[in-house]
């Protein structure tokens, strides 16, 4: 079994990253990384309802057109007293903050799930289809 | 109506004037809080501008109308340009330069900081979307990061935040705040309510080494700390890699890689967090509601306050509560 994998339904959530969560909210949905204004105005034309969406840095304040529609946000840097996690808590979504993930394109367009845990962490999950799991 | 305004001579009912940071500033400075010495520039400056140029009013109405994004991003970039050929006239110029000359010591020169009315509001943050500037230096370069901090008031971030928030963009007004640049050993970030939980017998204390522009900006990870009011004690501590540290010179602002033996360890030790939670508490009670306050350490070792804004986001969630 993965490590700190849960069986999920049609799949399994493996832990990929752990941060500070801004709120004690549970989020999941499809990921997407984005890292320009004009890839969140994209997201916005495609539907960015219950997305979850990964950027760079916790100053990222470029999200406002989508952040009403999002699941919820995570962030590469950053904590709880960064700009993201202020505004991400004026809109009822958790952002998961300073997560250091090292390839974020690689979580791009996967299913993921945003969860606390103890204090004021929380963990990112990623759902694999069992046969990846070793 | 003064065009340039001193903090101690800034009062709780020139919001629409000064700004909400340039107000709750100006009311921690008189309570006897140690905030840098300052003036702001009226939003008077700031919206006589706006009307003066009928190009630029009439693409502010465009983007109020539109709800197309990508329109309202177009919009932006003129707006920029308008905003940055415009002349400050010469006797607001001549206002700032005579009163630079009262603020002693800025040897490190001086922040140039935004403060809209929108700004620090109980239900609107505008958190970022405004920009300030850091250790400007000369007349030249005062006078143009005022414009620029006036352009960041309609930078494509905020123009979609503002929508978002479905505040007319007539309703911005922006001042600016020119202080004193403190040369900051350890800076932060202080919330005087438990943000994550809405706990508001806990206080959520985010710091990292030198200049606090990294860690608001998020381009680092910060310390993190939570405490109970009281008794006064830490309940968690996490390490933040606190990867790069902003330091002023005497010219400009340096952004090196911290040492590694200074983001292994805490910025901060149980007592100077106890010292810096009084002072949360102290002003958390003088503005009447839990508060989201940016604060620096000086070589001297005093705590000096750069901000302070009501939480906006305290209310219990509304769904999904773990």
């Amino acid at each position: 079994m993965c490590p700190a994998a849960s069986l999920r339904k049609d799949g399994i959530l493996k832990e990929v990253a752990r941060g500070l969560i801004s709120l004690r909210l549970t989020a999941e949905g499809e990921l997407r990384y984005v890292t320009t204004m004009k890839e969140v105005i994209q997201l916005l034309k495609e539907g960015a309802d219950g997305k979850i969406v990964l950027v760079n840095e916790g100053g990222t304040t470029f999200l406002a057109p989508v952040l009403a529609k999002l699941a919820g946000v995570v962030c590469i840097t950053g904590a709880l007293g960064s700009h993201l996690a202020i505004v991400t808590r004026e809109f009822e979504i958790p952002a998961l903050m300073g997560t250091k993930i090292e390839s974020p394109e690689e979580l791009d367009r996967k299913y993921v799930m945003i969860k606390p845990e103890e204090g004021s962490e929380g963990a990112l999950f990623v759902k694999e289809r069992l046969d990846n799991c070793t | 109506m003064h065009i340039v305004q001193f903090l101690e001579d800034i009062q709780s009912d020139d919001f629409e004037n000064h700004g909400g940071k340039a107000v709750n500033l100006a009311k921690l400075a008189r309570l006897g809080f140690n905030v840098p010495k300052g003036f702001s520039i009226s939003s008077a400056v700031f919206t006589q501008m706006v009307k003066k140029n009928q190009d630029l009013t009439s693409y502010l109405k465009k983007v109020d109308k539109s709800d197309d994004f990508e329109e309202i991003l177009g919009l932006s970039e003129s707006i920029q340009q308008i905003i940055d050929n415009y002349r400050i006239p010469d006797d607001v110029v001549s206002e700032i330069t005579k009163n630079l000359k009262h603020i002693e010591q800025a040897k490190f020169g001086f922040a140039v900081r935004s403060s809209a009315t929108i700004e620090d509001r109980r239900d609107v943050s505008f958190a970022g979307q405004a920009e300030s500037y850091l250790c400007v230096q000369g007349e030249e370069d005062i006078i143009g990061s005022v414009k620029k901090v006036w352009q960041s008031a309609f930078s494509d971030r905020a123009l979609v935040y503002l929508k978002t928030k479905s505040i007319p963009l007539v309703e911005v007004k922006m001042a600016v705040l020119l202080q004193e640049m403190i040369p900051a050993e350890i800076s932060g970030v202080m919330f005087t309510a438990n943000v994550v939980t809405s706990n508001t017998g806990e206080i959520l204390i985010n710091s990292t080494w030198g200049l606090g522009n990294t860690l608001v900006s998020g381009e680092i990870i910060p310390d993190t700390f939570v405490l109970t009011k009281r008794p006064l004690g830490v309940i968690q501590q996490v390490l933040g890699d606190k990867e790069f540290t902003s330091k002023p010179e005497i010219y400009n602002l340096v952004i090196t890689d911290t040492p590694e033996e200074k983001r292994s360890k805490f910025t901060l030790e149980d007592q100077a967090l106890f010292d810096i939670a009084e002072v949360g508490m102290k002003i958390e009670s003088s503005m009447e509601s839990p508060q989201d306050i940016e604060w620096c350490i000086k070589p001297d070792g005093k705590l000096v306050i750069l901000q302070s804004r009501p939480i906006t986001t305290l209310s219990e969630p509304s769904y999904r509560e773990e």
